[in-house]
């Protein structure tokens, strides 16, 4: 039987936010008077985790994931309900807790901009005690999962972003953390280097059988490296379970965009699949199609032997509008 | 496996010499801003050079007397602007921005990070002509400091530094409850001009407050007596006391306001 990593109980965050009335007036006024208002970022959730599972916890901007992992980290304390991380409580900070997490957050870093990663690296070994074999060994194994060995040694200034948010990793990972909270950590990534830390995490899930928290805009990230997914919705978990239910029962359809190399009519399209856009300005000819799920593959094959098709990719719906989509049913029912 | 005075040693170690590495990278701005610390002290000291050709005490204090207190101030403020002035400058800006959520996540004192983590050297020079002119006035004093005498004048250094880095603490964790302080680190260097100057200058009651109080007035006072041979144990122990007050008072302070910190929102 597995044993859980993570047990949460019945957990809130409220926040005191002031609301400031627009306009200069207003911000007269608000020198002696403000008016504040009460935003329950978290409401009263309750799961748990166990250890060496990779959860995708997803929600829109502002849904409270974010405050979740604050919590869990020990960043915030709640204003109420219970937490036990790896048989500790978040909040109390305690050393023996910190050296077995690492939380990556996606728009922040830790590294120095002035100096080489190695650098930082080298004061992450001090500041969490790694002996030095473990160093070397760690930093060996990293490196070369994400083929950085040419950077390490040059300014993180001179890094592009993909490149830092490389190192990034490595300087979280280094005192190999049973617990990884991840928020974000593909934003602003290309393509390329998305689909390379998202193999990179599921190597180091399967290598140091780490427990792995995973927040994300990007439906592929999810899909990719969740089994199960918790979906939070202003503040409230409206779901848990299989990812793979949710995406059978609310993203049936992907998204073919295609670029034409000549005018194509709108009958031309409609055997293959619903229209969501056509432009054709004379020197653009763009189309984007919602085709079945199971049938995109297909699709595409047949859009690419009968119409002029210069270019062509097929993608995930984007996660907020599944999101949308499980968050009205939950209303309803 | 716990963490020993050892391990916090390297850590300490290990920002000085990447302070080092930041400030090397860019040697032209160190350079200047050596030059220009330097131009500070030195018009400093001139000042008071000017001031002994009108008089032959101030306070009760002759010229070299007065030389070793500012040579002893130059140590402070040197100090100041390399490590406490940045320490407190990030904290605040770092709870402002978020920031501050990458050092409570790691396995070690978040104070002692706090205080730890940023420095500078530019105000290495000062610090130099500061020692240099502390043993230049004794040598014209002809005072010679016993080993117990230089001791406790090091151990009144230090305790003043302490009081200093307490106080600022508490200060500057005022960050957690008002959102935005710009000037709040700037509270502490203006108060630095009162122990720029004997504490005998001080009369009534400004005299007690700034000794017994606000202690502020024997920071260098204290320590410039006792390398002098004219030690005060009342004050030496009153500095002890109120050192230890503000160390728990900021310590307490800090762990009281940590449960305000929200971070940003993302």
């Amino acid at each position: 039987m597995k044993t859980a990593a993570i047990v949460v109980d019945h957990l809130s965050k409220h926040f005191k936010v002031y609301k400031k009335e627009p306009g200069v007036w207003g911000s007269i006024k608000s020198l002696w008077h403000r008016e504040y208002e009460t935003v329950k970022a978290v409401q009263d959730i309750s799961f748990s985790i166990d250890e060496g599972e990779v959860i995708g916890f997803i929600g829109q901007n502002g849904a409270g994931k974010t405050t979740t992992l604050k919590m869990l980290s020990g960043l915030l304390y709640p204003t109420s309900g219970e937490v036990s991380v790896l048989g500790y409580t978040p909040w109390e900070r305690k050393p023996d807790f910190q050296k077995q997490f690492s939380l990556v957050m996606g728009q922040k870093n830790q590294l120095w901009w002035d100096l080489p990663a190695i650098e930082t690296f080298e004061l992450n070994k001090a500041i969490y005690d790694i002996p030095d074999n473990q160093y070397k060994k760690t930093l060996g194994t990293l490196v070369e999962l994400l083929d950085v060995a040419d950077i390490i040694k040059v300014q993180v200034r001179k890094l592009s972003l993909g490149q830092r948010m490389k190192c990034e990793l490595i300087a979280a990972l280094l005192h190999n953390p049973k617990l990884l909270f991840l928020d974000e950590p593909t934003i602003g990534l290309d393509v390329i280097m998305q689909k390379t830390l998202r193999d990179f995490i599921r190597e180091y899930n399967r290598e140091f059988g780490a427990t792995i928290i995973l927040t994300s805009h990007y439906m592929d990230d999810v899909k990719e490296l969740c089994k199960r997914a918790i979906i939070i919705e202003k503040g409230t978990k409206i779901f848990d379970g299989e990812l793979q239910s949710i995406i059978a029962k609310y993203a049936k359809n992907k998204i073919l965009s295609l670029v034409f190399s000549k005018p194509v009519q709108r009958s031309d399209l409609e055997p293959y699949g619903e229209i969501k856009e056509l432009t054709q300005d004379g020197t653009n000819y763009t189309a984007t199609l919602l085709v079945g799920r199971k049938s995109a593959t297909a699709s595409a094959s047949k859009v690419l032997s009968k119409l002029p098709v210069q270019d062509l990719t097929i993608e995930e719906p984007p996660i907020e509008a599944i999101i949308r989509d499980v968050f009205a049913d939950t209303k309803r029912s | 496996m716990k963490y020993t005075l050892n391990s916090y040693w390297k850590v300490f170690w290990k920002f000085r010499s990447i302070h080092a590495m930041r400030t090397f990278e860019y040697r032209k701005n160190f350079f200047f801003w050596a030059v220009v610390a330097t131009m500070w002290t030195l018009f400093n000291i001139f000042f008071y050079k000017i001031l002994y050709q009108h008089t032959t005490t101030v306070g009760g204090w002759g010229e070299y007397q007065l030389y070793t207190l500012v040579g002893l101030y130059t140590m402070f403020d040197a100090i100041i602007w390399s490590v406490l002035s940045h320490s407190m400058k990030y904290y605040t800006r770092d709870i402002y921005s978020g920031e501050f959520s990458n050092l409570l996540t790691k396995p070690i004192n978040t104070v002692f990070l706090i205080f730890t983590r940023y420095n500078n050297y530019n105000n290495l020079p000062r610090f130099v002509i500061g020692v240099g002119l502390t043993i230049w006035s004794l040598l014209q004093l002809g005072a010679a400091p016993t080993p117990l005498s230089l001791m406790l004048a090091l151990l009144a250094i230090g305790l003043g530094l302490i009081w200093i880095s307490a106080v600022w603490l508490c200060i500057s964790t005022l960050a957690f409850y008002v959102e935005k302080l710009d000037n709040i680190n700037e509270v502490f260097p203006a108060l630095r001009r009162i122990y720029s100057y004997p504490a005998s200058i001080y009369t009534n009651t400004l005299h007690l407050v700034l000794t017994t109080v606000i202690p502020l007035g024997l920071i260098t006072t204290l320590p410039a007596e006792t390398l002098h041979g004219h030690l005060s144990l009342t004050s030496f122990a009153w500095l002890l006391v109120s050192t230890l007050i503000a160390v728990v008072s900021a310590a307490l302070f800090f762990r009281f306001s940590i449960k305000r910190y929200a971070g940003v929102a993302n």
